[in-house]
């Protein structure tokens, strides 16, 4: 199986870059791509990715993705896990949380 | 006849060495969590020499009293922020795109802030903790 590929698109541009660097230096094992949320439903489109992590899940991120986050929306505490279909709402996501589902996409 | 007290360091040389090579130090305020730590490993990764602590916001005023940072990172400034520390970042306070900075008296404005430009105030925070 090839590298796992994890598409971050979560708004405010700093944060974004953040999260990307974050993942490609602690988990050099998968394949990051950064995204605008604008062009999200496209670059899913376009590069199949096995995670997405963004802050406004789309009809196409639900319909196409099994594992998304969504993180933070409307920036509030909470944030949404789903990872193989199945969704679960967390408070105060931490760093690790998306490093430890990294690690184990099914 | 006593001699009188001595209150010279041991070893000059050393401590005022000491006292220059003090690793600069970054403190994180800002919210959300994972935003926070990810900063903060980041520029860990990056910038190695940077010795960081995350706290909690409403922990940012005890914090710079205990930890004396270079340079804050939060997401809102507080008084104690602004009299205390000379190098600091207001980042996304509306929850929008622009955030502020302060850089040894130096206001900044940023529509929207980039990583590289928070590692670049990173770089200036350790040039002014190495020449004051």
């Amino acid at each position: 199986m090839g590298a796992r590929r994890i598409l971050v698109a979560n708004e405010l541009t700093s944060y974004r870059q953040t999260i990307a660097i974050a993942l490609r230096e602690l988990r050099p094992g998968v394949e990051v791509f950064e995204a605008d949320p604008d062009v999200l439903d496209g670059e899913i489109a376009r590069l199949g990715p096995d995670l997405v992590i963004c802050s406004r899940v789309t009809c196409m991120v639900e319909q196409r993705v099994t594992n998304w986050v969504e993180l933070y929306p409307n920036c509030k505490s909470y944030s949404t896990f789903c990872v193989g279909g199945e969704r679960r709402a967390l408070e105060e996501v931490q760093l690790s949380d998306l490093l430890s589902l990294c690690a184990s996409l099914p | 006849m006593p001699k009188p007290p001595d209150k010279r360091p041991e070893d000059p040389v050393a401590e005022v060495a000491s006292t220059r090579s003090r690793r600069p130090r970054v403190l994180m305020a800002n919210e959300p969590r994972a935003y926070r730590e990810g900063i903060a490993a980041v520029i860990g990764q990056l910038r190695p020499g940077v010795e960081i602590e995350t706290v909690e916001p409403n922990a940012l005023d005890t914090s710079i009293e205990r930890f004396s940072p270079d340079m804050v990172i939060c997401s809102k400034a507080t008084a104690a922020l602004k009299g205390g520390v000379r190098v600091w970042v207001e980042l996304y306070p509306d929850n929008d795109a622009s955030s502020v900075a302060n850089i040894g008296g130096r206001r900044m404005e940023y529509a929207e802030i980039q990583l590289p430009d928070l590692l670049s105030i990173v770089d200036k925070a350790e040039e002014l903790a190495r020449t004051n």
